[in-house]
């Protein structure tokens, strides 16, 4: 049997133990005033609608907080409008950095991530569905920014990208102020419905 | 230990006639063959995918199972595959030997026992085991002079010597992992050369020689999508179809995988081309810009069509083809569409999946699947003139597999409720069943008096354990 005293070199390693197992991110205690958790938009489609959508399309963050795109099949994109991005009209933050995920979905990378820092109105589109109507809206805060100022085409003027229709008409089935107070609106599925191509050609 | 015997004079003139023996056998290709070891062709073959290169699946040399005896069919062997892998291709039947592929090995088997006679792994190791579901083989196997030709999940066409199971040559036909690149395709060989296709974000159709393995064409479907975006889509699920008399290869393609401001020309398509050159000499679109996932699902047939006699002497020159929505059949020299016939709503889960037509007594035979909606599940015979439905019959689930003609009985199966039957071609009368542990998916092959098929999987299978094999079973009359 070994000897019941605690010596000083003992205390010392039990302590560094003690930090070593809290640094791991399994281990960490919640702490008040953490970063918040990040809010999951999923990307999905519906073939018999025709239909390729962000759910929820409308979302509410806090300023910092990240959010997570997690798509279930393959072949498309989370991307700013932003000139940056295929010359599409500014529709973030002017002071905001640009996103754009690159090809996600199923076998490749299936998520994407972004932490939002500057606060406003963002919205966003598919690179590959965007004629669908494929767009979603953040507010990051509270709503503001050229998003704000104007409405989806304006930049046909400055030679920009043209908006789709079904993209105009599902951003303004988002309105800023209806997702700062719900919170989230979800994809309205029986707003951008196609006709079945039953008929050839 | 120093070998006294040899001097240098008498080393260099033996290396030199070794290494000349070598030079000369590598430089004559059919001295790799012990013709002894290659398996004895039959009289009722199956060997290929398709069956013939007119893809009819209508084995019209099989005379011994008919709708007399078929329902005597009794289980003669079965064969495990090794690594649990699922199987989704259809056996080829040369005379003593059965060819298959599954998971990650191309397998020789005695046709009349079972019993394996040699396998080739196609080496994907590792990685694919993982997160990387239907990486295993898909594509049937193409017999021809000797060797079989299949692809892989990783978009690798194979040619294996059927003597010993060797490759002989192996081509990659995509190799960007962000295009997420698979065949399922079956090869099509012809007069020297290997016709290919593949699923793709932005699928093709090549066409490679049979004996290198070296591309002659390729052909990229959604031409008016750039390159980079990678989601031109279009993808190959099936196999060509040869017109030997007009030297031209048909292919039907797939969805887009994106949606782009134009007509995402020649996805869900059939396509003609010159098999010298990879001329495109005439398509079809049915559905431009579709969103609707309406991808062809079911392979190019050939047949020629005879009028019904109140307007006969006519015949049609025909190529038909079935996509989530209907069965279409075009003038093979013109498409020029002669009739389309839908039997049910079409949809992404929808139509004659995969493969399930069949051509034989002037009628098309379709086993359908429509999910949307009120479900409806049914298998008909079309006339193969103008489309009219012969006869029709329910079905008790849905299927994703081919079917398949014989000396008057047609074959199918379903994947819930797994089975494979047996019905009567010219009524649809039902005649024999057998169940299966597991979805019918790779379909079946009737060649010299035996009948062979398997059981796979869904396509949402993802590498779950599960207690049942994944086997090809043989059936014959009494099981002798």
């Amino acid at each position: 049997m070994t000897s019941g005293k605690l010596h000083r070199r003992d205390v010392l390693k039990g302590w560094g133990m003690g930090v070593l197992a809290l640094s791991l991110p399994g281990w960490r205690l919640p702490v008040l005033g953490a970063e918040p958790e990040a809010a999951v938009v999923t990307i999905g489609n519906n073939y018999r609608l025709g239909q390729w959508f962000f759910n929820p399309a409308g979302l509410y963050i806090q300023k910092g907080q990240t959010v997570r795109w997690e798509s279930r099949k393959w072949g498309t994109t989370v991307t700013a409008f932003h000139p940056s991005n295929g010359n599409h009209e500014l529709r973030i933050p002017e002071n905001a950095k640009p996103f754009d995920s690159g090809l996600i979905g199923q076998t490749i990378q299936s998520t994407f991530e972004w932490t939002f820092d500057v606060e406003g109105t963002y919205d966003y589109f598919c690179r590959y569905h965007e004629i669908l109507g494929m767009v979603g809206r953040i507010v990051v805060g509270s709503p503001g920014g050229p998003d704000e100022e104007n409405l989806p085409g304006y930049g046909a003027r400055e030679g920009r990208t043209p908006v789709f229709h079904f993209q105009a008409k599902l951003l303004a089935a988002l309105p800023s102020q209806q997702i700062v107070e719900n919170k989230t609106l979800s994809y309205p599925r029986d707003l951008l419905v196609r006709t079945y191509p039953y008929g050839d050609k | 230990m120093r070998n006294r015997g040899v001097t240098r004079r008498r080393f260099l003139e033996q290396a030199g006639s070794v290494t000349a023996l070598g030079v000369m056998g590598s430089l004559l290709p059919w001295t790799r063959f012990n013709a002894a070891e290659l398996p004895r062709p039959g009289t009722a073959d199956w060997a290929r995918y398709g069956y013939d290169l007119h893809n009819t699946r209508f084995n019209a040399n099989e005379k011994t199972i008919g709708p007399g005896n078929v329902d005597r069919l009794k289980l003669k062997w079965k064969f495990d595959t090794l690594d649990d892998w699922p199987i989704q291709t259809t056996p080829t039947i040369i005379g003593d030997t059965v060819f298959f592929g599954a998971g990650g090995y191309q397998y020789a088997l005695d046709s009349a026992t079972g019993n394996m006679k040699w396998r080739y792994e196609v080496g994907l190791a590792g990685e694919w085991l993982s997160g990387l579901k239907n990486r295993g083989i898909r594509s049937s196997s193409s017999y021809a002079n000797g060797r079989v030709y299949f692809g892989t999940g990783f978009c690798d066409v194979h040619c294996v010597d059927t003597a010993a199971g060797r490759e002989i040559w192996k081509t990659n036909l995509e190799d960007d992992k962000l295009l997420n690149a698979k065949m399922g395709y079956s090869p099509v060989v012809y007069n020297g050369k290997v016709l290919v296709g593949w699923t793709s974000g932005m699928a093709g159709i090549a066409c490679l020689d049979a004996e290198t393995g070296a591309i002659r064409w390729r052909f990229r479907v959604a031409q008016d999508v750039p390159a980079e975006n990678r989601t031109g889509g279009g993808s190959l699920w099936t196999s060509a179809a040869i017109d030997e008399k007009q030297n031209v290869v048909f292919n039907v393609t797939g969805s887009t995988k994106g949606l782009w401001p134009n007509a995402m020309l020649y996805t869900e398509s059939i396509l003609a081309h010159d098999i010298d050159t990879g001329e495109l000499l005439w398509h079809y679109q049915a559905h431009p810009q579709d969103a609707f996932d309406l991808d062809f699902c079911a392979h190019p047939i050939l047949f020629d069509a005879e009028a019904p006699p109140r307007t006969r002497g006519y015949v049609r020159p025909c190529v038909g083809a079935g996509n989530k929505a209907g069965i279409y059949c075009w003038n093979r020299h013109t498409g020029e569409l002669y009739w389309k016939t839908m039997l049910g709503a079409g949809g992404a889960g929808g139509g004659p999946r995969i493969n399930a037509m069949a051509v034989a007594y002037n009628k098309v035979f379709v086993q359908n699947t429509s999910p949307g909606g009120p479900p409806l599940y049914v298998t008909a015979a079309l006339n193969a003139y103008n489309g009219d439905i012969e006869w029709i019959v329910p079905n008790p689930s849905s299927q994703t597999a081919p079917i398949a003609v014989a000396n008057g009985v047609l074959y199918q199966g379903f994947e819930p409720g797994a089975k494979v039957e047996a019905l009567d071609a010219q009524t649809g009368r039902r005649l024999w069943e057998y169940p299966l542990p597991s979805p019918y998916r790779g379909g079946v092959a009737i060649a010299n008096g035996a009948l062979y098929t398997s059981n796979g999987e869904a396509a949402s299978w993802s590498g779950e354990d599960v207690p049942y094999k994944y086997s090809v079973y043989c059936f014959t009359v009494d099981g002798k």
